[in-house]
């Protein structure tokens, strides 16, 4: 899809994150893994969470750190695929977009610093405490079905 | 075809209230109940049993923090067995299916009651919180599981807590009167050797598996269980604490379960004002060393451990509360040394630099700011 019109937003039904400025936790709630990202990594987040085109997300990017559009494009697109795998963020299909203008983006007063590569670091340490306790919900109106391992906790 | 929950029962509340009566029903066949009485994260809490069976089962864990039955309960939770009363186990509004794994777990949860039914061990966990009522029944004591014995009635306590903004974290905590730290972190970083070897020094134990964490501007930490939990390989390393070990002949199959009141009352607290994050790590040096890390590093620690442990619903909310605490605290990996013996004194020197802050205006050599919300500093 053209990077104009891509978009991706947060997975906000599984993931829950907490921002200290220059690293993100990130809390798969369904998978049983956990991220951290760091480098220029918060900065793009903040713009997905922005709910930006790419082609925004790199003009944010480049508004903050030194470096050609081409080199930063690059590694943009390299993590927010990264995101996309994890299935930290979804590809937009409008339904967001539609109902959200980003305002224009602005430098800042800070000066522009030298590009750190995005970093999303996995841990899945905690995979084995999700299938210890396998946990059937049931709601009000019906009753409960056992939840199925996903193929990555086959694995 | 079968019946929905809608169907079955007019409403939760009904149901909950026939669970009720079948308790009533055990308590005639034993010739009554017997109350125990607890403060429990502040709280005023009843545990009452039909007849004796289930009492030392599930009240050692908490005898440290017993206290004569005086005003009514805050929560009175009604516990009987089938072995001794006769009295069967709640029939539930769902199916939770004839081959259950062990540890599987199936749950019902609205505004006012959760039902959370573990199969393979024949228990039921139940908590109306409009009738500030809590629910456990076990086929027989013979059945509970081995790990409720030092944690008993978590499910329930948990979910009344969290209600009152108080979160079951998983950690070990001490400290003194004034201050104490929590150790979190992944299983086997040692976090309970730490706690353990803490109880040969000045530092009070609040727990090991399990702490209360009451959030808002002033954290506290609350004990729940007086109990502690170590590889039977490791029990070595603390030859003076064997006689609080309730499992001796199992130790080969499972931890080493000690029940710390009976042989160190002293020792035990009721909790203190939260002032640190410390993340054991195991550094096979000789000394033990702590180094300030950052908020993200505490939260690594903290959340997934306690989050992964609560009920989908609950986790978004224990999240953001962690995610704050991580913030109003000061976080430190705790590299632990051989010498365990010298572990105490680290977090003791910890509990005091961090009470020195406002005159140091503290921040340290990364630039983390220390306890700016916490009143006792």
């Amino acid at each position: 899809m053209n990077k104009e019109l891509l978009r991706y937003r947060i997975n906000e039904s599984k993931i829950v994150f907490e921002d200290y400025d220059d690293e993100i936790v990130l809390i798969n709630l369904e998978s049983g893994n956990y991220y951290s990202i760091i480098g220029a990594a918060p900065v793009i987040w903040r713009l997905v969470g922005e709910c930006r085109s790419v082609n925004n997300i790199i003009d944010g990017v480049m508004l903050k750190y030194e470096g050609t559009r081409e080199a930063i494009a690059h590694v943009t697109l390299d993590f927010l695929k990264g995101l996309l795998d994890e299935g930290l963020v979804l590809q937009d299909d409008g339904a967001v977009s539609a109902t959200v203008t980003p305002q224009p983006l602005s430098a800042g007063e800070t000066a522009k610093v030298p590009f750190e590569t995005p970093v999303l670091k996995r841990y899945t340490d905690m995979q084995e405490l999700i299938l210890l306790d396998p946990v059937h919900e049931v709601d009000e109106s019906g009753w409960p079905e056992k939840k199925e391992e996903t193929e990555e906790q086959k694995e | 075809m079968q019946q929905s929950f809608a169907e079955k029962y007019p409403s939760a509340a009904s149901f909950f209230r026939n669970v009720c009566g079948s308790y009533d029903v055990a308590c005639l066949s034993v010739g009554g109940e017997v109350r125990h009485s607890y403060l429990i994260g502040g709280h005023r809490i009843g545990l009452h049993f039909a007849g004796p069976a289930l009492i030392p089962s599930m009240t050692k864990a908490l005898e440290h923090l017993a206290v004569p039955e005086a005003a009514p309960p805050e929560l009175t939770v009604c516990l009987w067995d089938s072995a001794t009363t006769g009295v069967r186990g709640p029939a539930l509004p769902f199916n939770t299916g004839a081959d259950a794994a062990k540890g599987e777990i199936w749950s019902y949860d609205d505004e006012d009651l959760m039902i959370i039914s573990q199969p393979a061990c024949h228990t039921v966990n139940m908590l109306s919180h409009s009738a500030a009522t809590g629910v456990y029944w076990v086929g027989d004591a013979a059945q509970i599981p081995y790990h409720d014995h030092g944690s008993p009635l978590r499910l329930i306590l948990r979910r009344w807590m969290s209600e009152r903004h108080c979160l079951l974290a998983h950690g070990a905590a001490v400290g003194l009167a004034d201050g104490g730290v929590l150790l979190t972190g992944r299983g086997g970083c040692g976090k309970s050797t730490t706690a353990l070897a803490c109880l040969n020094s000045p530092l009070l134990y609040a727990g090991d598996d399990y702490c209360l964490i009451a959030a808002g501007e002033h954290p506290h930490i609350y004990s729940l269980y007086n109990t502690g939990k170590q590889n039977g390989a490791d029990t070595v390393r603390f030859p003076d604490l064997m006689p609080a070990i309730s499992s001796l002949h199992a130790l080969d199959n499972e931890k080493a379960l000690y029940f710390l009141h009976d042989l160190l009352p002293a020792k035990m607290t009721h909790g203190f004002p939260l002032r640190a994050l410390l993340i054991p790590h195991i550094t096979g040096h000789d000394n033990t060393t702590v180094r300030r890390v950052s908020p993200a590093e505490g939260l690594k620690a903290l959340a997934p451990t306690t989050v992964y442990q609560l009920p989908v619903g609950e986790q978004r909310k224990a999240i953001k509360m962690l995610g704050r605490l991580v913030q109003q605290l000061p976080n430190f990996i705790l590299g632990l040394g051989t010498d365990i013996t010298r572990i105490p004194d680290v977090i003791l020197a910890v509990l005091s630099d961090i009470n020195e802050i406002p005159s140091k205006n503290y921040t340290d050599e990364n630039g983390y700011p220390g306890q700016r919300h916490h009143p006792c500093v």
